[in-house]
């Protein structure tokens, strides 16, 4: 069983009673400003006296939550009636890590912060997880039902010619016609445009992103013919379980967040290659907006300017149905919330409703749950969506159908074929940090050994490590330990090889990311993602070959046009001297994504983000 | 007169009813709302308030006008939120509030179902006996839709929408309905009607409808044709709850993708949609034929003073609060001329109506 211990394949790990790690992380940046793990809201100031309600709330809407608390903190209605004041202080918990923590009793405070007062996931369906695995525990519910405070439904975004090819919006889209390209040896030339190559769809980990597992419900709705009460029987069905393999085929890559997807395609619609990156991607209606607005990850630093793209995406509302991401307030029943803190919270959940707040959430990109919000800008045709859409619903299926729906993507989904080329050069072997005897190569090397456990059975992999003057014979700076293959056969293996690793010499580490890549695309298998993740620690230091830029031509020429082998380079910038920068564009020339792991203790966390891309 | 007889008819029924099962107790006990729509339609705060004071019970359905009634200091009682199905829940395990406000025929339901229940362990106190006041409120049933929908609907229906109609439509995929560019196929909601009190009285609505008369009975839900219409209608018919609590609101929040057309009360469908501005779709309100009421009522369950002296006190205040949130309340005046009764079939029925729903929808 792999090793995610994502929000729903949490449940079914605590179901079935084998939970490895409860704790689930998302990385909110792909481009490498960190793994974004609980990052504190916005600064608002101190609580004094005042009662604090801590509020936990999923990443994409910490912004929007941080300026409503402080709004309301420096209000009135932050003051009681008989003295006392309440302060809000909102944190970033991505929503299955809230589940996990919550389902324990929110352990350990002072390392995953304080139990929270106000829960809001993306999705109610999360309060039913965690009172699931309570309920399982013999423990009472602490989740009740929350008011929706902001609605935001799952679309199939597209490049609008691509829609239009398909007949959007005049005809309606579905899953179905996303399992028919997916299908088609043909591609995009079926319907006249063989420029664009195959169908390739954007969708994220089930196990990690609300977005992909809304996807992987809405796909078996779909097979099924249903809207709601779906079964684990009807999972089982031969035709549904063709249905999922055949959509599956079609993915990219996976990933814990549709900000690697909208990133990738942001840069590739600035090259003019964008419809041969993706045909299409499974994301909420706001990243829609977002991304058709000229900001993919929805956030707008000092001084960037928006640049909407040249190639625009569409909503497609997916004719056999979709879920809505609907952001409840939950103040939760849980023993550590007094009545003060439940009087607070309340106080704030009314506030967050008011109509002059909800239409700040409007301006976000969601859609209001206060219904005297009438929906408007931004959600409009010119930004790629429409207000009149979805026209159906599908419902949220029990727990127990979630969980089996996770497990059957396990094997359902699309193989992995990745080759882990480790950086062994001598300055691994160097302290990790000063409170631990392990060197960086010490916590890499648990980290890898760990994350051979997230990969499918299904799924091929091999180990390179590469250095200086490694090997006595061409090629000299690296060898593969272990050959591409089965990981079911060769797991011990790997993991034995990864354990005895030592430190040596130099980091020539564009001949090792060119040998990588073009190993791979030699051996390229057009069934299987194709993939290298590329652990370093430092600079390039090789003389011998310091073309950078070649390095990104041979990449970038690789990964463009519609009939290209994509191999997808996922680096990891590991410890405080490796070169961010560099990575950053190698992963950016193969459409991939860089993880950040500058503090190497987050490696273990890193380890896992980058393998939920397989 | 034939309503005063009807009124006086059922306030023995249910009195007997209650006198009969005599295991009741009127024990004082802190409810907290139990349904998605107690925990979302309220005011921010609890309602309750001294525990000590006696306590009114009012339905879901009444939530606005007993939010104004829990925040006014002059009413005398801790003013609470809940389901009627809970509250009937409530009664057979012996744990009477002082007062229910609740739609007619509830009481007589509960009475029914309470009879039905299994004895309360420990209840040995005999139930205080039950008084029911006449209608204090009333306001018709309607059919929530977005326009363009009930548009299409209206010829197929044969020139105007009914429940009866709606149930042989229930599924039938809008590009057949005259809606060549729509998705889906036309999707009807009602409530619970084993836990909300609207619930009930629209299926019942609805099953009137189709039936073309009140006089049923328990034979009249075995019938092979009225149990196809009846699955056709309830198989369409999302069986989760509305998150929000209500209805009109998913419709306003989640558009189509919600329901087409839904049954409410007039009051509920209008305080919602007053307060909605102009959004990208439209909803349309009609009163579907035959006209059916949500009758308002108060229920005494050995309040100090009985019901009567619970009158005194709540009578000017509630009327106020009813009529604020969309109720008729002056039930003698032409302003909103109604039928002369609620239009429902006896109570008996519509538990069976709930047995019936129970067995196709569940």
């Amino acid at each position: 069983m792999r090793r995610f211990a994502g929000w729903l394949a949490l449940v079914a790990l605590l179901l079935a009673g084998c939970v490895r790690d409860a704790g689930v992380e998302q990385v909110t940046e792909p481009d490498g400003d960190g793994v974004a793990i609980d990052a504190g809201g916005a600064a608002t100031g101190g609580a004094g006296d005042c009662t604090v309600v801590d509020v936990a709330v999923s990443a994409e809407k910490i912004d929007l939550f941080s300026e409503l608390a402080e709004q309301f903190n420096a209000s009135g209605d932050a003051q009681f009636d008989g003295g006392g004041c309440a302060f809000v202080e909102p944190r970033s918990v991505a929503s299955g890590r809230g589940a996990a923590l919550l389902s324990e009793g929110w352990p350990e405070p002072e390392a995953n912060g304080p139990a929270p007062v106000v829960w809001s996931p993306a999705s109610s369906a999360w309060a039913g997880v965690v009172n699931q695995r309570l309920a399982v525990a013999g423990a009472e519910p602490i989740a009740p039902e929350g008011e929706p405070f902001m609605l935001s439904p799952l679309v199939i975004g597209m490049p609008q010619p691509m829609a239009e090819a398909l007949g959007y919006p005049g005809e309606p889209v579905g899953w179905s016609d996303i399992l028919t390209l997916a299908r088609d040896a043909e591609g995009w030339g079926t319907y006249g445009h063989p420029e664009w190559g195959p169908f390739r769809l954007g969708k994220t980990n089930p196990n990690f992103s609300t977005s992909g597992l809304s996807a992987l419900m809405a796909q078996y709705y779909a097979a099924t013919g249903k809207t709601e009460d779906l079964t684990g029987e009807d999972l089982a069905r031969p035709e549904v379980e063709d249905f999922a393999r055949g959509v599956e085929s079609a993915v990219v890559h996976y990933g814990d967040t549709t900000l690697t997807f909208l990133n990738n395609l942001a840069r590739s619609d600035a090259r003019g290659t964008a419809l041969t990156y993706a045909s299409a991607v499974a994301v909420e209606e706001v990243s829609l907006i977002n991304y058709n607005r000229g900001n993919p990850d929805g956030v707008l630093e000092p001084g960037e300017e928006l640049v909407p793209p040249r190639v625009p995406l569409v909503a497609v509302y997916p004719e056999e149905g979709t879920l809505f991401s609907d952001n409840p307030f939950i103040v939760l029943d849980a023993e550590w919330v007094d009545a003060t803190e439940r009087a607070a919270a309340e106080r704030f959940g009314a506030f967050v409703q008011r109509p002059e707040n909800q239409l700040r959430v409007l301006e976000f990109g969601f859609r209001p749950g206060n219904p005297e919000v009438a929906i408007g800008e931004p959600i409009t045709p010119a930004l790629g969506v429409d207000p009149t859409q979805p026209q159906t619903a599908l419902e949220v299926p029990e727990p127990q159908v979630l969980v089996d729906a996770l497990e059957r993507w396990d094997v359902q989904r699309k193989g992995a074929r990745v080759l882990i080329t480790m950086d062994v050069s001598g300055s691994m072997g160097e302290p990790a940090s000063s409170e631990t005897p392990d060197t960086k190569l010490d916590l890499a090397k648990q980290a890898a050994i760990g994350a051979l456990e997230d990969f499918s059975p299904n799924d091929e992999v091999g180990l390179r490590i590469f250095s200086t003057d490694l090997s006595p014979t061409e090629p000299t700076d690296y060898i593969d330990l272990v050959p591409i293959g089965p990981i079911a056969e060769q797991r011990d293996q790997l993991a034995e090889r990864i354990e005895q690793l030592v430190p040596t010499a130099g980091t020539p580490l564009y001949t090792a990311t060119a040998s990588s890549y073009s190993d791979l695309v030699a051996a390229f298998d057009p069934q299987r993602i194709n993939a290298v993740i590329l652990l370093s620690d430092g600079v390039n230091d090789d003389p011998r070959n310091a073309d950078l830029d070649g390095l990104l031509a041979t990449l970038t020429e690789g990964t463009e046009g519609g009939s290209t082998t994509p191999v997808r380079i996922f680096p990891i910038a590991y410890g405080g001297d490796a070169d961010l920068g560099s990575l950053r564009r190698i992963a950016e020339a193969t459409n991939a994504a860089v993880y950040d792991a500058s503090d190497p203790g987050s490696i273990d966390r890193v380890f896992t983000a980058v393998v939920s891309n397989f | 007169m034939s309503r005063v007889v009807a009124v006086l008819v059922s306030v023995a029924l249910v009195t007997g009813a209650f006198y009969l099962r005599a295991r009741l107790d009127n024990a004082p006990a802190a409810v907290q709302p139990t349904s998605p729509a107690a925990a979302t339609e309220r005011a921010p705060g609890p309602l309750q308030g001294d525990p000590a004071e006696p306590r009114l019970v009012c339905a879901d359905e009444l939530a606005a006008a007993c939010t104004a009634l829990g925040d006014d200091p002059e009413v005398p009682y801790t003013v609470d939120l809940q389901a009627a199905g809970d509250t009937v829940e409530a009664l057979a395990s012996g744990e009477a509030p002082d007062l229910w406000l609740v739609p007619a025929p509830w009481p007589q339901v509960a009475a029914l179902l309470v009879d039905a229940a299994p004895p309360a362990e420990g209840a040995a106190q005999p139930a205080p006996a039950p008084e029911v006041s006449e209608p204090l409120a009333r306001s018709p049933l309607v059919l929530a839709g977005f326009v363009e929908r009930l548009a299409a609907l209206q010829p197929v229906c044969g020139g105007s929408v009914t429940w009866s109609c709606i149930g042989e439509q229930a599924g039938t995929p809008w590009t057949e309905l005259g809606m060549p560019d729509a998705s889906g196929s036309l999707r009807p909601g009602h409530l619970d009607p084993t836990t909300s009190a609207s619930g009930l009285l629209v299926l019942a609505s609805a099953v009137t409808s189709h039936a073309g008369r009140t006089d049923l009975n328990r034979q009249d839900l075995a019938s092979e044709e009225f149990i196809a219409w009846f699955t056709n209608l309830e198989s369409e018919v999302p069986d989760f709850a509305p998150s929000s609590g209500s209805q009109v609101t998913e419709m306003l929040t989640r558009g189509l993708a919600s329901y087409d057309v839904i049954g409410t009360t007039q009051a509920e469908a209008t305080l919602r949609l007053d307060n909605a501005p102009d959004g990208p779709l439209e909803i349309q309100v009609l009163i579907p034929e035959p006209v059916t009421t949500a009758d308002v009522v108060l229920v005494s369950f050995g309040a100090a003073g009985g019901l009567e002296g619970a009158r005194q006190s709540l009578d000017e205040p509630l009327a106020a609060a009813l009529a604020d949130s969309g109720w008729v309340t002056d039930l003698a005046g032409d302003a909103t001329p109604l039928p002369a009764d609620a239009g429902f079939p006896d109570a008996g029925f519509l538990v069976a109506l709930q047995e019936r729903w129970q067995e196709v929808a569940r």
